[in-house]
């Protein structure tokens, strides 16, 4: 899903065409997880330099926090987006993470006390806008180089898969935030088109024929860099993408709006 | 040179609203504030960016896109310019720098 801040105010608004498609997008998927009756939300977002900083800087973070806020009062400035919170699952956390010790294939940082930014608090509000569902937030780095590459985002969603059926602590359904080419702070910002509509026809190919293979090979840090100086955050389709394996393709387009191709990928058993 | 410090200035100065009237009443005294928090120190080109507001020399020295964009908006709309004129200026001043690294 995406979680370019501006929808929020944007959408707000009436007679606003070209956003169509992207609202009824944000209804169809609120009525997908509802029918899906899930008992918890892993979630899997990259935070804009909020919650994180090169200070020190995860590759992947797992919050296993009780309560969760969100968002940062700069956010409320400069989008308006409203402040919140949500359940955690520590325990379900914690089984992510491995136990006490961490699972050998992800060296995962984890965080005790965080805060999300937008790029969770977007389609959480739009999915879920009662919260009543507990959230597990993973942060991933795909903000600031350098950052895990695609195989990487790829091999997460492989274990994230496996990790919540052994979990078997009820119903999970995974939600990633995501962009396909988009550009802010660059001279491309806000054209009103994409950045690269020929490298978003290929990442939507990737995701809709389950080319994990050609992702890896082509989501190079330099090809989406050419794409848009924050398309990195594509990668975490394809967490989405590699937990889905056994899933069947419900939805999976860029719907052209002003801000570009927004991501809506939709996998499910039926 | 400190992308770091760059980005560090421009994520104290955009975190609160205070901040951003402390940074635009006093940038100077901003960057001597965030430096004094920091091993590390600003060239004296970087303090001179941040002192006159300059987003495109931040830009060319590699400041991170996105914290710039969202610095620049909180010190620029709405009192010297619109968003959209800010960005519309942006593009203009970001053009001539093409994608400078801003990896830290």
């Amino acid at each position: 899903m995406p979680h370019t801040p501006l929808l929020w105010r944007e959408l707000q608004a009436q007679h606003l065409a070209d956003l169509a498609p992207v609202s009824a997008h944000f209804a169809d998927f609120r009525a997908r997880i509802e029918a899906l009756r899930p008992d918890a939300v892993v979630m899997v977002a990259s935070d804009h330099f909020r919650a994180t900083s090169t200070a020190a800087m995860p590759a992947f973070m797992i919050g296993k926090t009780a309560v969760t806020p969100a968002t940062f009062s700069n956010e409320v400035r400069a989008f308006d987006i409203p402040q919140f919170q949500v359940q955690g699952d520590p325990k379900l956390a914690r089984a992510l993470l491995g136990g006490r010790s961490l699972t050998t294939e992800f060296d995962f940082g984890y965080s005790d006390e965080i805060r999300l930014d937008h790029a969770f608090a977007i389609p959480l509000l739009y999915l879920r806008p009662d919260h009543d569902l507990p959230v597990v937030p993973i942060f991933t780095n795909a903000t600031a180089p350098p950052m895990p590459v695609a195989q990487r985002f790829i091999e997460l969603g492989t274990y994230l898969n496996r990790a919540i059926d052994n979990a078997g602590d009820g119903r999970v359904v995974i939600v990633v935030s995501a962009h396909l080419a988009f550009e802010i702070g660059g001279p491309r910002q806000f054209s009103g088109l994409s950045p690269d509509p020929e490298f978003d026809r290929e990442a939507v190919r990737w995701l809709v024929e389950r080319d994990l293979e050609g992702a890896a090979a082509g989501a190079t840090f330099d090809r989406m860099l050419q794409a848009g100086n924050v398309t990195h955050q594509y990668l975490n389709l394809l967490v989405a993408c590699a937990a889905a394996e056994g899933l069947m393709l419900q939805v999976g387009e860029g719907t052209a709006c002003r801000h570009g191709n927004e991501p809506f990928f939709a996998w499910s058993s039926a | 040179m400190s992308r770091y410090l760059i980005n560090k200035v421009m994520l104290m100065a955009d975190s609160t609203d205070d901040a951003i009237a402390q940074f635009k009443q006093d940038a100077g005294g901003f960057v001597d504030m965030v430096e004094a928090s920091s091993h590390e120190r600003l060239s004296p080109g970087e303090r001179a960016a941040f002192e006159a507001w300059d987003f495109g020399a931040l830009y060319a020295l590699g400041a991170h896109p996105y914290i710039l964009w969202q610095f620049i908006r909180g010190v620029y709309v709405p009192d010297r310019m619109s968003a959209p004129e800010l960005s519309g200026e942006f593009i203009r001043v970001a053009s001539q720098h093409g994608y400078p690294d801003f990896a830290t």
